[in-house]
């Protein structure tokens, strides 16, 4: 768990009032300092103490002289501070250290608490600006480059690539990358193994500490730190597979950045759907109006209409067909 | 003021006689009396879709062309049960291969289809007759095409049709008619009639009243009954209802 300054954990007024309760149970001096030595609260006044201090912090031991005693306090290996009382407070330090432990663990799981609140936030939030940004476009071609960027921008990775099932040869076919090239650098060490199985097995796929699959030879070449692929889904179909690598020395992807690139592919997967079944659409109708071409050959129709018009009844009709309508009115 | 609407086609086999009965349907339940004349004496056809069979048949076109009756005796009540107040009159041409053949040896005089014509609406106080021709260009379709207010060609998605359509559209502009409309039948569901209908308008200078689906219901359904009744909320009944309105708006 992260340190957090002892002022943050807790608040000045309660434990102000929880010295000087101390104090009337006999105590004279008793004040609390933070990890670096400024005090927090002091009851009546700041003690002059540095060196009990300094030593108690240094040693994470209790110390004490002729004028006093100082406790450190030490909440999972870290320590956030300092207690001091004198000598007629030092039957109680124990206990007020203890009760300061508790409320520095209360503190701390309820920070950690609201610092998961957030990050989910903004999970949500990045998920949702990357919904409305892929979302944005219906061309095939645009919402791949989209997936890629927002993909690469919120987990924070050296490159991607989008890798799709080809219909007619059924294998995993790259189709666009950005930044650092995945897809081939993937195939330059492992074949296409990562991204297949992530496929075949529609589940996200974390790969860290890739150096160990390399030659020497491949070092500068491939450069690859770690993988991280998700499946492109479109309800029960799985459409391909978009895979992010991380380059620099150390960078590896977690669970979380993995849940992220999972919903992202979600949307994503959609998209490409969407994006496809119009595509397939715009063919289609260009095949319907190729279909529909109409010839008409015209020195053909020429003879044949000459054919009809040409006859004495039908000069008679041409010369007539006005009347005779106009018979039907009467 | 009556109006007489012809629909033909260049070639048979294109439901001519399908929409026919059809837009007749339409056209009453919108309010209209209508007749139709079934002048294809050499294959009739639409009688079967009305259910106008057997012995209920006494005269037919071909008693009335041979003098045999008036033309209002051969007309039958064949309205909708199933519209109240919608009036529709058909007279079938004989189903006899007798007669047909006398038609066929002998001819009749196609001018005196033009007063059965007249007698028909006059007799039955219609609003629109019409007529439903035999395939291709011959004296009487020319006859059915020149006294037509409006005249209506069915056609296919195929080249052979879509050139013979050019030839009765350029006949048709010639015996001046005033009003003509492009339907285009059988249609593939999977097709776009939005650019079917772009595309005709665009080679044939001509308004398109429908484009038409093949659909499965209708092949099921056959010559069997009216499918516009069957089927009111399908697209076929919906683009012949469209086309009936376009036809009643006209001036």
């Amino acid at each position: 768990m992260k340190a957090v300054p002892l002022r943050k954990c807790l608040d000045q007024h309660e434990i102000e009032a929880l010295l000087r309760g101390f104090c009337s149970l006999g105590a004279q001096v008793v004040g609390i300092c933070d990890a670096d030595g400024t005090w927090l609260a002091a009851y009546p006044s700041a003690p002059d103490a540095p060196a009990l201090l300094q030593q108690a912090s240094s040693t994470r031991h209790e110390a004490s002289d002729e004028r006093g005693v100082a406790v450190p306090l030490v909440v999972e290996e870290t320590l956030y501070g300092v207690l001091y009382g004198d000598l007629a407070a030092a039957p109680l330090l124990s206990a007020l250290c203890d009760m300061l432990t508790i409320l520095i663990q209360k503190a701390l799981v309820q920070k950690a608490l609201v610092g998961e609140t957030l990050d989910r936030y903004r999970e949500i939030n990045l998920l949702y600006r990357a919904h409305e940004t892929i979302g944005a476009s219906l061309d095939l071609e645009e919402v791949i480059r989209r997936v890629l960027q927002e993909s690469t921008r919120i987990a924070k990775a050296s490159g991607g690539s989008v890798l799709l099932l080809d219909s007619l040869t059924n294998l995993l076919t790259p189709c666009d990358s950005v930044g650092f090239d995945v897809a081939r650098a993937e195939q330059a060490l492992m074949g296409r193994a990562f991204s297949d199985t992530v496929f075949q097995t529609g589940k996200p796929r974390i790969l860290n500490n890739v150096h160990h699959l390399m030659r020497p030879g491949d070092v500068d070449e491939v450069q690859l730190v770690s993988l991280l692929g998700a499946p492109l889904r479109s309800s029960e179909d799985v459409l391909g597979v978009i895979t992010l690598a991380r380059t620099q020395a150390g960078a590896m992807f977690t669970a979380s950045d993995e849940k992220l690139l999972t919903a992202l592919a979600s949307q994503a997967g959609i998209a490409i759907a969407n994006a496809r079944e119009v595509q397939a659409r715009e063919r289609g109708l260009k095949q319907q109006i190729e279909a529909l071409r109409i010839e008409i050959d015209e020195s053909k129709k020429q003879r044949e209409v000459f054919a009809i018009t040409e006859s004495e009844y039908f000069a008679y009709l041409q010369e007539n067909a006005q009347h005779m309508r106009a018979e039907f009115d009467l | 003021m009556a109006k007489v609407i012809s629909l033909h086609s260049f070639r048979g086999g294109t439901g001519k006689s399908n929409i026919t009965a059809n837009l007749a349907v339409a056209l009453a339940t919108a309010g209209q009396r209508v007749g139709i004349v079934d002048t294809d004496i050499q294959s009739p056809g639409i009688h079967v879709i009305f259910g106008l069979v057997g012995d209920r048949v006494r005269y037919t076109l071909n008693d009335y062309l041979w003098g045999k009756c008036r033309v209002t005796e051969a007309a039958y009540d064949v309205s909708p049960h199933a519209v109240p107040r919608a009036k529709v009159w058909l007279v079938p041409s004989s189903i006899k291969i007798n007669e047909i053949s006398r038609v066929l040896h002998e001819g009749y005089d196609v001018r005196l289809l033009k007063d059965g014509f007249k007698d028909l609406i006059h007799g039955l106080s219609l609003d629109y007759l019409i007529i439903d021709t035999h395939p291709g260009l011959n004296e009487e379709t020319l006859l059915s095409i020149a006294i037509s207010h409006v005249l209506i060609i069915i056609l296919r998605p195929d080249q052979q049709d879509y050139q013979g359509t050019s030839v009765t559209l350029e006949v048709a502009r010639k015996l001046g008619v005033p009003s003509m409309f492009l339907v285009l039948n059988k249609v593939l569901t999977d097709m776009d009639p939005g650019a079917y209908s772009a595309q005709l308008q665009e080679a044939y200078r001509t308004p398109v009243g429908a484009v038409l689906p093949l659909a499965i219901e209708l092949v099921r359904l056959g010559s069997s009954g009216l499918f516009s009744l069957v089927e009111p909320e399908h697209r076929f009944s919906q683009e012949i209802k469209s086309l009936a309105a376009r036809i009643v708006a006209l001036e």
